[in-house]
């Protein structure tokens, strides 16, 4: 009941606030649903991100940069701005000529003639990086005092040499001080007048800017380095360091090489190393001179790596047994040898065989072989074998000698390919680019010969000449380039041409001299050229004018299939008045040209000099001149030619 | 009365809407069919490894660290083994590399991005990110999907050029440069802040 009658009022009480309350009512509920939809709302536009697992993190890392420091006679030179400025007394402790001496002869402070001095300067990689440097050395003398100076109290010069960037010159990380001595002297007997007058200078001086001095500016600079070839080298072998090269190939020559050093890496002038084919190399560090023969006797590699080899013996290199490989396929590789009074040799190869890739051979003679005893540059001895790749080989001789740039023995045997190959030298009798006497391969290379062409009644012959070639063996030649002042090629053997160009000047492309030789010559030309400029002719000497000689020789045959003849006067030359006979030359597909296409064909005594014209020439048999025996052929003599 | 009505229906559909809204909120995203039965889900893993790769850790929650070691090893600028300076620091002519990588174990797929803050530094370093062009800053990597199960590498290499011009392009000033820097040796803080988000 209470129920029922609390209903009622309640029922009562409702319809009493029906009127005034219900507008408000109305507001409420209208704000109820505004925001009842808002959260709809809001709750569809963001239940994406509701839905969604998500994190972030985050790290770093930092580096500092290494230190660069560098120490000189213990100051930082590693400074901001300007260079620093260092203390150098060169000439602050002065001693007697024997450079240990106090000079007592002398008034303190003061240079003269017999006095001397040295001056050390420390330098030291405090850096972080590993550095290098090097010394450049500024010398002002007006007075041209006769100072000379020597960067290891041994060998003295006028002039201080700089101290370039080497693997000398790097100072490692956390290496040791490296210690730089310079000594001066000024020599007691020297040049006295000289002397005298500069001392003179000193004395008659009023101001003392007008006293002869000396002035010597250092200028060290250190530089960070990064990936050097030795470094490098060493990461990819076990390197060994020896101090020269000398050392180093007497140990590759040991029967059981053992691994040995007497160097260290930035010290060392040669390392020697076991490569990826178990070869044995040895590599050259820095430019060396060899004042001994070179001799090896394994199968090793040498690597010029861009260096100089230097040698004042007579040969530089020699290869007594086994194979060497000179690889001088670095730009700037080089061996070299100068001499006065001795052979001039880069490399011997007396026995063994010897590959050469790349680099320059220079021989440097004066007066050295003769006519019948050349004075070659490489060697190769009757057992020996040589192949040259790519290489440059010169020989020069600076007052008459007879140099070769190449000479192959009986027996020996030599391949060059796509190199250059040549000797020079003024005024000389039987110069030679090549002397052959073995069996050698020549392909796509030039070689030349190149001398004055002129009489020398001193050396009792008519003329001193030269030639590209002078081949006394057997000799293949593939699209060569060929120059000589006496003759391109002097034959005395057998020839075996493919293509090029074979130019000379005394007596034409080739000369054929050798008895009963049988040559065979296709696709080339053979021509008379212009006397090279700067080398002389006197006159005297005569030339043939002809493209090409046979003669000094009988029973010699000679094949030409498609060559070109070129020659101011004669395409060709048979002699025979020095009693040559039975000479042969057969000609198809070839075509002469010049002043006249006259061949000479001289009759002699015998008539028996031959020129046989076959198909394809743009000459017949009347173009021949004077008597000699000359037979139209209907033959095409490439049929004849051998493989080659 | 007849408005008052009316809204108090409204704001009980309304309100029973939301309550749907709530209960379904999971079915929206998805296709849904009725069925008559029981079934229980578990909620998916969030499960996120990050670091050097076969080194990946857990990343939970923001700002959780990660492991960048972008100059742990300094190479040589040609990638082979650095011996003309010392351990641990830079200097015309290093380099280095590396790679971050990002590990989804989750049960849903994700997308990730990487930003970096390069600190102030006069050092001449290069940057590249995943192969691309070598610059003096360092490019995000732009969102990239990583889905559930697999892993993705974001490779991040720098260089400091032994070798460098100044901006007038002169090497004599560049060498000034980079000695003033091996003077004063400062220091480079490169920071990378991975993001990592489910996607739907």
């Amino acid at each position: 009941m209470k129920r029922k009658e609390e209903k009622i009022n309640s029922n009562i009480d409702k319809k009493q606030i029906k009127g005034g309350i219900m507008k408000k009512e109305n507001k409420i509920s209208k704000i109820i649903v505004f925001m009842l939809l808002l959260t709809i709302i809001a709750m569809i536009l963001v239940s994406n991100t509701y839905s969604k697992y998500a994190t972030n993190a985050s790290g770093s890392d930092s580096v500092v940069v290494a230190k660069w420091s560098f120490l000189v006679n213990g100051e930082e030179i590693a400074v901001a701005g300007d260079a620093k400025t260092i203390e150098f007394g060169l000439f602050d402790t002065i001693y007697d000529s024997d450079g240990e001496s106090e000079e007592t002869d002398v008034a303190e402070g003061f240079i003269a003639p017999g006095t001397s001095g040295a001056f050390e300067f420390a330098l030291q990689n405090t850096s972080e990086v590993k550095t290098q440097y090097g010394v450049e050395f500024e010398v002002t003398n007006a007075n041209n005092i006769p100072i000379q100076y020597s960067l290891d109290g041994t060998e003295w010069s006028e002039e201080l040499k700089n101290i370039d960037y080497s693997n000398k010159t790097v100072l490692d990380i956390g290496a040791n001080t490296k210690t730089i001595k310079v000594y001066w002297r000024w020599a007691f007997e020297g040049e006295t007048d000289n002397d005298t007058l500069i001392g003179k200078t000193a004395g008659n001086a009023t101001e003392e800017n007008e006293i002869p001095n000396v002035t010597v500016k250092a200028t060290i600079n250190a530089v960070q380095v990064e990936n050097l070839e030795i470094d490098e080298l060493a990461e990819k072998y076990t390197l060994n360091y020896y101090a020269n090269l000398q050392d180093a190939i007497e140990a590759t020559n040991n029967e059981n090489y053992e691994e040995s050093q007497t160097s260290t890496k930035y010290e060392a002038n040669a390392a020697v190393y076991v490569d990826e084919n178990s070869k044995l190399n040895t590599i050259l560090l820095e430019d060396t001179t060899l004042t001994n023969e070179l001799t090896t006797s394994k199968d090793m590699i040498l690597n010029l790596n861009g260096k100089t080899l230097k040698s004042t013996d007579a040969v530089a290199v020699a290869v007594n047994s086994g194979n060497l490989t000179i690889d001088g396929q670095v730009e700037g590789s080089r061996i070299l040898t100068e001499n006065t009074g001795l052979n001039t040799t880069t490399v011997s190869v007396n026995a063994g065989t010897c590959v050469i890739n790349g680099g320059t051979y220079e021989a440097n003679s004066s007066g050295v072989g003769t006519k019948t005893v050349a004075n070659p540059n490489i060697l190769v001895a009757d057992t020996a074998s040589l192949t040259i790749n790519e290489a440059t080989v010169i020989s020069n001789d600076s007052n008459g000698g007879t140099c070769a740039a190449i000479e192959v023995k009986s027996g020996g045997t030599a391949t060059v390919t796509n190199s250059k190959i040549i000797s020079t030298s003024r005024d000389a009798y039987g110069v030679d680019g090549i002397r052959n006497a073995g069996t050698m391969t020549i392909t796509n290379s030039t070689v030349a010969g190149i001398s004055d062409y002129k009489a020398n009644a001193a050396k009792n012959d008519y003329a001193a000449c030269s030639r590209a070639i002078t081949n006394e063996g057997t000799m293949t030649l593939k699209n060569c380039n060929i120059t000589g002042t006496h003759s391109g090629i002097r034959c005395l053997g057998t020839l075996y041409i493919d293509g090029g160009t074979y130019s000379g000047y005394g007596h034409g492309g080739i000369y054929f001299g050798g008895d009963s030789k049988i040559s065979y010559i296709k696709n080339a030309t053979i021509n008379m050229c212009d006397m090279p400029e700067g080398y002389i002719d006197d006159g005297i000497a005569g030339t043939n004018r002809a493209g090409m000689y046979i003669g000094g020789a009988s029973n010699q045959v000679i094949y030409l299939n498609n060559c070109i003849l070129e020659a101011p006067y004669y395409p060709a030359v048979l002699r025979s008045s020095g009693g040559e006979s039975n000479n042969a030359l057969y000609l198809s597909n070839s075509t002469a040209q010049g002043y006249s296409k006259y061949f000479r064909n001289d009759a002699g005594t015998t008539k028996n000099n031959k020129i046989y014209i076959g198909v394809g020439n743009n000459f017949d048999i009347v173009d021949t001149y004077k008597e000699g025996n000359t037979v139209e052929t209907e033959e095409d003599y490439s049929a004849v030619f051998p493989e080659y | 009365m007849k408005n008052t009505k009316t809204m108090k229906f409204i704001a009980f559909a309304l309100l029973v809407t939301i309550i749907a809204i709530i209960l379904v909120a999971g079915t929206y995203a998805k296709y849904a069919s009725s069925a008559s039965g029981t079934d229980s889900a578990v909620v998916a893993k969030w499960d996120i490894k990050a670091g050097p790769a076969g080194k990946e850790v857990s990343i939970t929650g923001d700002n959780a660290q990660v492991a960048f070691n972008l100059f742990d090893t300094i190479l040589d600028e040609d990638g082979t083994t650095e011996a003309d300076v010392t351990a641990g620091k830079i200097a015309p002519g290093t380099a280095g590399v590396f790679e971050l990588s990002v590990k989804n174990d989750s049960q849903v797929n994700a997308e990730y991005g990487i930003s970096f803050n390069l600190g102030q530094t006069t050092i001449p370093l290069e940057f590249r990110v995943n192969g691309g062009e070598w610059s003096s800053s360092l490019s995000s990597v732009a969102t990239t999907a990583l889905d559930m199960n697999t892993s993705s590498v974001a490779k991040v290499e720098w260089r400091w050029a032994y070798e460098t011009a100044d901006a007038d392009g002169s090497v004599v000033a560049g060498d000034g440069i980079d000695t003033e820097l091996g003077i004063t040796m400062p220091e480079v803080t490169v920071t990378a802040t991975l993001n990592v988000s489910q996607v739907d």
